[in-house]
């Protein structure tokens, strides 16, 4: 049996000490396997956010462990936590994240010229990515140039540069219309369904229920089912 | 900063090689000064004026020229100014200055002045000016005679002379040696005269004056050199700095990405090391282009650049650069990939 990209053991996270301790994440044990696609919902405050967060090595845990491809991500120094971002784990976040001063191109090419690919490699994997995600022709446009759609379909692209294993999805639909919305659950199913990648997704859409392999509810930190 | 630094270089260099020029062209074997005196540029010496007659009697001496050196003022139409007042024999090679203009002085009521001092109070050829009540006409026009705080001036050893009131007294005697004589062995011989008399190759001499110049100047400039660098390097960090905290966002994604802190690191240090190149090529070219204007409105400045001024200028605006990027990097560090999960 292939084990999981993403495994979480009776992971928690607590901020603060003694009588200003808040535990936002308490022993949460969760595997996410390849080609599937988990949606992790909740309210606001249920630790959702957290619970991606070390998931994708962003926060380090206070107990538990996370795997990530078999590497057990508290045994790792600060550059092997960058390394395993940058080739294990795509992000995918609400507010798109993309950096304004690069065009479409280059945000997408940002990942695969930090993995030390050469540029002409690199910008024919970003555009190859681009025209698969029907944005070729806005290419050399900024960020603030286009839709909100399109602008999470260029952090889609990026996350997927380095072709990851694990892709992590933070309310990707939240900042998006209907339709657009459509179109990123789309990409994200596709993405574990069609490529084979682990994709954990969290959010409040309730759209998303119906692309999702399991659906996991968190409160207070913790799954309640 | 760096135009700071390339000034402040060029404006050393210029005062070491025109305030010691005209020791530096003398061309003679030795010098003979008061005993304890060591240089020409920031020492008293006073010699009586048989020494010359001693030593023009040593076997070797070709020639002994007397000159008589002191520190006046002279009014000029333009206001009164400070002279190195230089008196010898006209007509003594020994002793006369450079000339860029005009002639040596030949007669009494004459003088010489550097050309500074003469662009600075508006005086030319043909000119006059008073010194204690004495008039002299400008014969012409000299370099190699400025030494910033005070200019050079040449005037007849007799007019020097009347101008001291002391007829037995000189300040320096130039000896020229008959050739094929070595200048220590002329040296020697004058040290054995005694009398209270010192003497000094014309090398000697020029390094004692070069580095009497160092000791006065070269801890100045290289004070007013690290703090200008200091400076540089606050206003390089505080930029700098203020564009990490700017483009936090960013560099918060760029971690998140799979970025290493040494790849951001030597980014920050890329951004202040290409700051700082365009502006030492700012500066170098604003020097180049400021620096031939300077002496017009400020005519005793000497400015000369060298491959090692402009080396030193740029070997400071890297230490600004590197310097000038620890802040920002400190600042870069405690940003956390997290961070883009904030709204």
């Amino acid at each position: 049996m292939i084990p999981a990209p993403l495994v979480l053991q009776d992971v928690g996270r607590s901020f603060g000490e003694g009588d200003q301790k808040v535990e936002a994440v308490r022993g949460v044990s969760l595997s996410v396997a390849a080609g599937e696609l988990v949606l992790v919902m909740g309210p606001s405050g249920s630790g959702k956010t957290t619970l991606l967060s070390m998931a994708g090595s962003l926060l380090p845990h206070t107990s538990g462990l996370v795997t990530v491809v078999g590497q057990r991500i508290d045994q790792l120094t600060s550059d092997g936590l960058a390394d395993i971002r940058l080739r294990t784990i795509g992000f995918v976040f609400q507010a798109f994240r993309l950096i304004d001063a690069l065009s479409v191109e280059e945000n997408v090419e940002l990942p695969l010229n930090l993995a030390g690919n050469r540029r002409p490699k690199s910008r024919e994997r970003a555009r190859a990515l681009l025209e698969m995600f029907g944005l070729g022709p806005r290419r050399a446009l900024h960020p603030h140039a286009l839709s909100g759609g399109e602008q999470q379909r260029v952090a889609i692209a990026r996350a997927l540069a380095n072709d990851p294993a694990v892709l992590l999805a933070d309310e990707p639909t939240g900042n998006l219309g209907a339709r657009a919305g459509a179109e990123v659950i789309r990409l994200l199913h596709d993405s574990a369904h069609q490529r084979g990648r682990a994709v954990m997704v969290v959010s409040h859409d309730a759209r998303l229920r119906g692309y999702a392999d399991r659906v996991i509810t968190m409160e207070d930190g913790v799954i309640r089912d | 900063m760096v135009l700071l630094l390339l000034f402040l270089g060029a404006m050393y260099q210029g005062l070491r090689s025109e305030s010691n020029g005209y020791v530096r062209e003398r061309p003679v074997s030795a010098w003979v000064a008061q005993d304890n005196t060591n240089n020409f540029l920031r020492s008293s010496s006073y010699l009586r004026t048989w020494h010359r007659d001693s030593i023009a009697a040593l076997p070797g001496v070709a020639r002994v020229t007397p000159m008589l050196r002191l520190v006046t003022t002279a009014e000029t139409p333009m206001g009164a100014g400070t002279l190195f007042l230089i008196g010898y024999p006209p007509g003594a090679a020994a002793a006369e200055p450079h000339l860029v203009a005009g002639r040596q002085v030949a007669d009494s009521g004459e003088i010489v002045l550097d050309r500074a001092f003469a662009r600075k109070y508006r005086l030319v050829i043909g000119d006059t000016l008073r010194i204690q009540r004495h008039e002299y006409r400008v014969t012409g026009l000299s370099s190699g005679t400025n030494a910033v705080m005070v200019q050079f001036a040449f005037i007849s050893l007799a007019d020097a002379v009347a101008l001291v009131g002391f007829r037995s007294i000189v300040s320096f005697l130039l000896v020229e040696g008959i050739p094929g004589v070595p200048a220590d062995s002329l040296v020697a011989r004058v040290r054995r005269l005694g009398g209270r008399v010192n003497a000094f190759t014309q090398d000697q001499f020029v390094a004692n004056n070069q580095a009497e110049l160092q000791a006065g100047l070269l801890p100045v400039v290289a004070a007013v050199d690290v703090f200008t660098a200091l400076v540089g390097a606050m206003v390089l960090a505080l930029l700098l700095y203020s564009a990490v905290s700017e483009r936090r966002e960013d560099y918060a994604v760029l971690k998140a990405l799979g970025a290493r802190n040494s790849t951001l690191r030597s980014s920050v240090l890329k951004q202040a090391l290409l700051a700082t190149a365009m502006g030492s090529a700012a500066g170098l070219c604003t020097y180049l282009a400021l620096a031939p204007l300077a002496p017009r409105f400020v005519p005793q400045i000497a400015l000369a650049l060298s491959p090692m001024v402009v080396g030193q200028a740029l070997g400071f605006a890297l230490a600004m650069a590197l310097v000038g990027a620890i802040l920002p990097i400190v600042r870069l560090e405690r940003v956390y990939p997290a961070e883009v999960f904030r709204a």
